[in-house]
């Protein structure tokens, strides 16, 4: 039995406007971050929150019947992402932004300040392996990076099995490591 | 040893991982989207307002352009509207001289109508249209056989009428003929 979420009190007790409040407050820091695996940039990362939650506005007479508000709204999420990052060609190659990660942007849990900037050069080194990374597991690996989505919630996101986004983020660590490990030769 | 420098580089890349994803927003993320929201919600509201003006508008538009040419149109003298042509008597027919007669005449055109005839027998062309009848003589109109009756039955007031309104033409044409030179001269 899953816990009543915000938005789930919130379709079934208050309006659809009420219900859209409640999935703001509870999941717009899970649709920020998708949005930010995807742009690496922050400005960019807020628009897309912003359209994503637009367009649950706009279809919003759908959102008494979603059962997993949550899925939905990450899948919503991710499109707009995926469709910002098409129009402004961040699959090209690498962009500036990404390249240029500013550690402002990152929660440190890192005590000392050496471990934090090697964080951050951990992190930037990352960001370009994972960019050379093959479509379908680059998209594993990034929405498997935020901390919110379980497998199955990847894989309904995604619309593939669970089977395939283990697999796949399996095979996508096999080859960060093979080059992390070349790295250290 | 290989084992462990496998745990040493996935221990590695799982807190790489971990980093990478570790992403916050700007303080105040929700409160930004909630303000986007309501000038959404407000734009969306304006813009089903001017969609309803303008749709009433249109309607109204329709509606009265509809009425203003019903009450424009000429309309019958009696309430019931005639249909002549379903009113005309079977034997009241139009009778073009020659569409009879085609056969019996000895038109050189004659040969070719009755060929004609006998591709379609509900339909009759006369040889030639007659000019000296045109247009083709047809029954009086309701209006007009009243008309006739009250002419035959009262000749002398139809007289006076056709007098009065003949004086009041002439009158009416004076006057607009004044009132354009009139206006010309204020020119």
């Amino acid at each position: 039995m899953t816990q009543p979420t915000l938005v789930s009190i919130a379709q079934m007790v208050g309006t659809n406007e009420d219900a859209i409040e409640a999935a703001v407050r509870e999941h717009a820091r899970l649709v920020y971050r998708i949005a930010y695996s995807v742009l690496r940039n922050h400005h960019d990362a807020e628009d897309a929150t912003q359209e994503t939650f637009v367009r649950v506005l706009r279809y919003g007479r759908k959102l008494e019947g979603v059962e997993d508000p949550k899925t939905w709204l990450a899948k919503i999420a991710w499109r707009v992402a995926v469709e910002r990052s098409r129009r402004r060609g961040f699959n090209q190659s690498l962009s500036e932004a990404e390249m240029q990660v500013p550690s402002m942007q990152f929660r440190s849990d890192l005590a000392s300040a050496e471990e934090s900037v090697l964080g951050n050069e951990m992190t930037q080194l990352l960001t370009l392996f994972i960019s050379a990374l093959p479509e379908p597991l680059r998209a594993v690996l990034r929405l498997s990076t935020v901390e919110e989505l379980s497998t199955a919630e990847i894989a309904q996101v995604l619309g593939s099995s669970e089977a395939s986004v283990r697999s796949r983020l399996f095979r996508a660590r096999v080859i960060l490591k093979q080059k992390l490990a070349s790295l250290g030769k | 040893m290989k084992d462990q420098n496998q745990d040493r580089l996935d221990d590695w890349l799982d807190k790489a991982l971990r980093q990478y994803g570790n992403v916050q927003p700007r303080i105040g993320l929700e409160g930004r989207v909630a303000a986007t929201l309501e000038v959404a919600r407000r734009r969306s509201a304006t813009r089903k307002r001017w969609g309803l003006c303008v749709g009433t508008a249109a309607a109204v538009c329709v509606i009265s352009t509809f009425i203003w040419k019903d009450s424009n149109s000429p309309q019958p003298v009696g309430n019931t509207v005639h249909n002549f042509s379903t009113q005309l008597p079977k034997d009241a027919t139009p009778k073009i001289p020659g569409v009879h007669k085609t056969k019996k005449s000895g038109i050189s055109n004659a040969a070719n109508n009755t060929r004609r005839n006998s591709r379609n027998p509900g339909i009759r062309t006369a040889a030639s249209p007659r000019l000296s009848e045109f247009p083709a003589v047809r029954p009086l109109s309701q209006q007009e056989q009243l008309l006739r009756a009250y002419v035959n039955q009262f000749p002398k007031q139809a007289a006076l009428i056709a007098l009065e309104q003949a004086q009041r033409e002439k009158e009416l044409q004076a006057l607009y003929t004044e009132n354009s030179t009139d206006s010309e001269q204020e020119r």
